[in-house]
């Protein structure tokens, strides 16, 4: 008793003297509740971090994106991050409203703003002749039919078509969903209702929900569709990486494919180019974001990207934020808020990257300037121009005319003939699809081979992951080297946790018979 | 939903307790009267909180009730936020395929653990063995399924794959011919879903049964024993129908946790919405696993959802208790060995 006594003082104590030497509070003003979104969840933690060394209170649950929304309109929290937008009427199957998202929110206006970016990636595992193959190439529209279970077989003509660099084998195709609701699979959805519509419509259709139904946090899952569906991030991940699991495929996040040492595949964009979802590519696509004037993302500009780095499948988060004194919110809030978002839009994302995300471009970053000059009580934004975004500072060069496409795993057994994957083609024309005889090919071996084709002002470079730095300027995947530290963390992590909790369930009861051992029963 | 797994089993003790009904003779003193307040508004409590509960649940799911309609019981699919049509016709026979798969390995397993315990263990691995299965009870439902999926998982597949190529004639065990020998249809079953289940079962089911039979009448025991009775003799004639009340209790008490079990299901199945009567190869369900994946993301209305087939798992689990206890209030141990 007494040392729980003391151990309370203690820490009131130490808290005090915390409040005493932390720096004046720059706004010691109200603090702000947000919830939301778990695929942003990481960001926004770190980010509010940082600013509670300036004073600014900013709790954040990451509850999901759905619940986050209805927080919102509900009057429990100040903001909420979510995937997707506010989702209209829906309606059930004899036309009553079921939920209608946009109506219950009209009592609150509000404004969209983004927050973070990302690339989904498509992890996979697949052998050939006993060999991991690495350098797999998909189009979108292939993409569209593995997921909807249109095609059943690795060597199926369309992805053939896609991956002229090798024979195919005919292993089955096992495509893995999220089971659970998921950002990532309202992104995923949302890029197949665009660029792959006949497949999307395909799985709508399977799944009783009629032709072209909206893009859905849910992945639908249909009778006989051979889908594995698992629940989180890392469980997909896991049971592609598992050894029996041949031939499956997921969209996950970037990150959990590298930390388990398996390739993501590249997706071919509008130039024609199978791009890698590096962070620089996601930026690059995101360039080409554009926002209605309701503040909603319009991404086909993204998945149709012309420049030669686009990596398609980018998108980025939203903040919903108010912009009236409704309850709860009140201009106080306001300044803590928009000075929160102030920083998370410049110096904020020069930690996007490390954390598994891509730095929102300048476009988006202007946008969430106009977004948050509408919350009441809002703060002056900064100069675009002193935004401390490496984007715009151009430490993140996406500026520059430079077409990088990372080769996935040049580290295939010495010997092989070609890098696999280290292909890009000068095709200009979009949909021009890779003929095998203008793929340029790197010798393992040989010094770092910068293949650069000059195709209308753009250079093509080809360089092996593994190569040592790549040509100044060109911002290669970075975040490789910062994943890697933590390969294996989460099975290490979840033993840990299990020989912790074993040891106290078992301990207390074996020191306890020691003190005794007279006892018989 | 581990609440309701292990909420409901209580209905059993409130029997036993409004069965005894002693009229007192004592004038009680004040000691007593606050005393027995004491007992009977905790027992009250149990009955509040069951309708509580029941209630809860009922108005919650009631939206997505109306919309359904029986559709809520013949429908097979799951999408509430979309738009369609969603239903228990599917899920609930996996949760039920999951819970007997899952006592079908408990039952046996335990039943032989107590035994052992109670008639055939020297002193000293009696002692050791009680503390285990009851410290083994105690872990945690996330443990167990995170040693399944990461161990035992990789493991049991080589089994599944056995019991299809060679025992695939038996309905339950046949695998769609057309996926092959691949392993990797069979990792996200019912099968190895109601094995980790049932890991968790048997420490519940033997720490319940082992109570049980340690209390067979001795008077009876040395008398079967004095006539020449050979150890399974006595276990056979008087240990087994004594503890029958308790077998059945500790079955029960084992089937709630199994039907409720939600995080190692969650981790190990890949949903599937159309029933099967194959447990081996990929894709099952449960209540409480769709609940705790579709929870996050679902609008209000999907909630909704959710919660008429939390209801549905609540009333499932009340009948089965129910009847439960009509066996256990039948049998010879009956009033005294329930648990």
């Amino acid at each position: 008793m007494l040392r729980i006594k003391k151990l309370f003082v203690a820490t009131t104590a130490f808290m005090t003297a915390c409040a005493v030497i932390a720096p004046t509070a720059v706004h010691a003003d109200s603090p702000v509740d947000g919830a939301g979104s778990t695929w942003s969840q990481i960001a926004v933690d770190q980010w509010r971090a940082d600013v509670a060394r300036q004073g600014l209170v900013i709790n954040f649950q990451g509850v999901g994106s759905t619940a986050g929304r209805a927080a919102y309109y509900q009057g429990q929290v100040d903001f909420a991050v979510s995937e997707i937008p506010f989702q209209a009427a829906l309606r059930d199957r004899s036309g009553n409203v079921a939920a209608d998202e946009t109506a219950s929110a009209s009592s609150r206006p509000y404004a969209y703003m983004p927050i973070v970016a990302g690339g989904t990636a498509f992890m996979y595992n697949l052998k050939a002749n006993g060999q991991k193959i690495t350098d797999l190439q998909l189009s979108p529209t292939t993409l569209g039919k593995i997921f909807s279970g249109q095609i059943n077989l690795w060597n199926d003509p369309a992805i053939v078509a896609d991956n002229p660099q090798r024979v195919m084998p005919a292993t089955r195709i096992k495509p893995v969903i999220r089971s659970d609701g998921s950002g990532t699979s309202a992104q995923f959805t949302a890029f197949l209702a665009s660029q792959a519509p006949d497949s999307w419509n395909y799985v709508c259709q399977q799944a009783n929900l009629g032709s072209g139904c909206a893009p859905t946090s849910l992945y639908p899952d249909y009778p006989n569709s051979g889908f594995a569906a698992q629940q989180y991030s890392d469980g997909v991940a896991n049971y592609v990486a598992a050894p029996y699991n041949e031939g499956a495929i997921t969209y996950v996040e970037y990150g959990y494919a590298k930390e388990r040492g398996f390739p993501v595949a590249s997706v071919k964009n509008a130039s024609g180019v199978f791009a890698q979802p590096s962070a620089i590519n996601v930026t690059v696509a995101l360039l080409g974001a554009r926002i209605n004037d309701d503040g909603t993302q319009v991404l086909g500009g993204v998945y149709t990207n012309p420049d030669a780095r686009a990596y398609p499948v980018s998108s980025y988060s939203y903040m919903i934020v108010p912009t009236t004194e409704a309850s709860p919110f009140n201009a106080d809030k306001g300044a803590t808020l928009s000075s929160f978002i102030y920083y998370f839009l410049c110096a904020g994302q020069q930690k996007a990257e490390q954390l598994g995300y891509a730095p929102l471009p300048k476009n988006l970053v202007e946008y969430g300037f106009t977004a948050a000059a509408k919350i009441p009580g809002a703060v002056a934004a900064p100069a675009i121009d002193s935004c401390a975004n490496p984007t715009i500072t151009g430490d993140f060069l996406v500026t520059k005319t430079v077409a990088t496409t990372a080769a996935p795993g040049a580290t295939t057994a010495p010997g092989a003939t070609a890098a696999p994957g280290a292909t890009t083609a000068p095709a200009k024309t979009p949909g021009a699809t890779l003929a095998p005889g203008v793929t340029t090919t790197v010798v393992p071996g040989s010094e770092v081979t910068d293949s650069t084709v000059p195709t209308d002002g753009a250079v093509v470079e080809a360089a092996p992951v593994d190569a040592a730095p790549p040509t100044p300027g060109v911002a290669m995947a970075t975040s490789v080297v910062i994943e890697e530290s933590g390969s294996g963390t989460s099975v290490f992590v979840y033993l840990l946790i299990m020989i912790a909790i074993l040891l106290i369930v078992f301990a207390p009861p074996i020191i306890a018979a020691r003190r005794r051992p007279s006892i018989k029963i | 939903m581990s609440v309701i797994g292990q909420s409901a089993p209580s209905d059993v003790d409130d029997n036993s307790a409004s069965e005894q009904v002693v009229t007192p003779v004592v004038r009680r003193s004040g000691v007593d009267r606050i005393f027995r307040s004491v007992a009977t508004s905790s027992g009250v409590i149990t009955f509040i909180l069951m309708g509580l509960i029941g209630g809860f649940l009922l108005i919650k799911g009631y939206d997505a009730l109306k919309v359904a309609g029986w559709g809520f019981l013949t429908d097979s699919e799951w999408a509430p936020d979309q738009g369609g049509k969603f239903g228990i016709a599917a899920i609930l026979p996996f949760t039920v395929q999951i819970a007997v798969v899952a006592l079908f390995i408990a039952v046996p397993v335990a039943l032989s653990t107590a035994l052992f315990i109670t008639e055939y263990a020297p002193r000293k691995i009696r002692r050791l063995l009680t503390a285990m299965i009851d410290l083994l009870a105690a872990v945690p439902s996330l443990i167990y399924g995170l040693w399944g999926l990461f161990y035992l998982q990789p493991r049991l597949i080589t089994l599944s794959k056995w019991m299809a190529n060679h025992m695939g004639w038996v309905p339950f065990f046949h695998v769609n011919d057309e996926y092959g020998t691949s392993l990797g249809i069979f990792p996200s079953s019912t099968f190895v879903a109601g094995v980790i289940v049932s890991l968790m079962v048997i420490p519940i089911c033997t720490a319940v049964m082992r109570e049980v039979f340690s209390q067979a009448p001795p008077g009876e025991r040395e008398g079967a024993m004095a006539l020449g009775g050979t150890r399974w003799g006595v276990v056979r004639d008087v240990v087994l129908p004594f503890g029958r009340g308790g077998i059945i209790g500790g079955s029960m008490l084992g089937l709630g946790r199994a039907l409720g079990e939600t995080i190692a299901v969650t981790l190990i199945i890949s949903p599937a919405f159309t029933a099967k009567w194959s447990i081996l190869d990929q894709g099952s369900n449960s209540i409480a696993a769709l609940i705790a994946l579709k929870f996050s993301e679902s609008s209000s209305f999907g909630i909704s959802a959710l919660m008429a087939a939390g209801l549905a798992l609540f009333i499932i689990t009340l009948l089965v208790n129910a009847a439960a206890s009509t066996v256990v209030s039948k049998s010879r141990s009956g009033s005294s060995t329930e648990i």
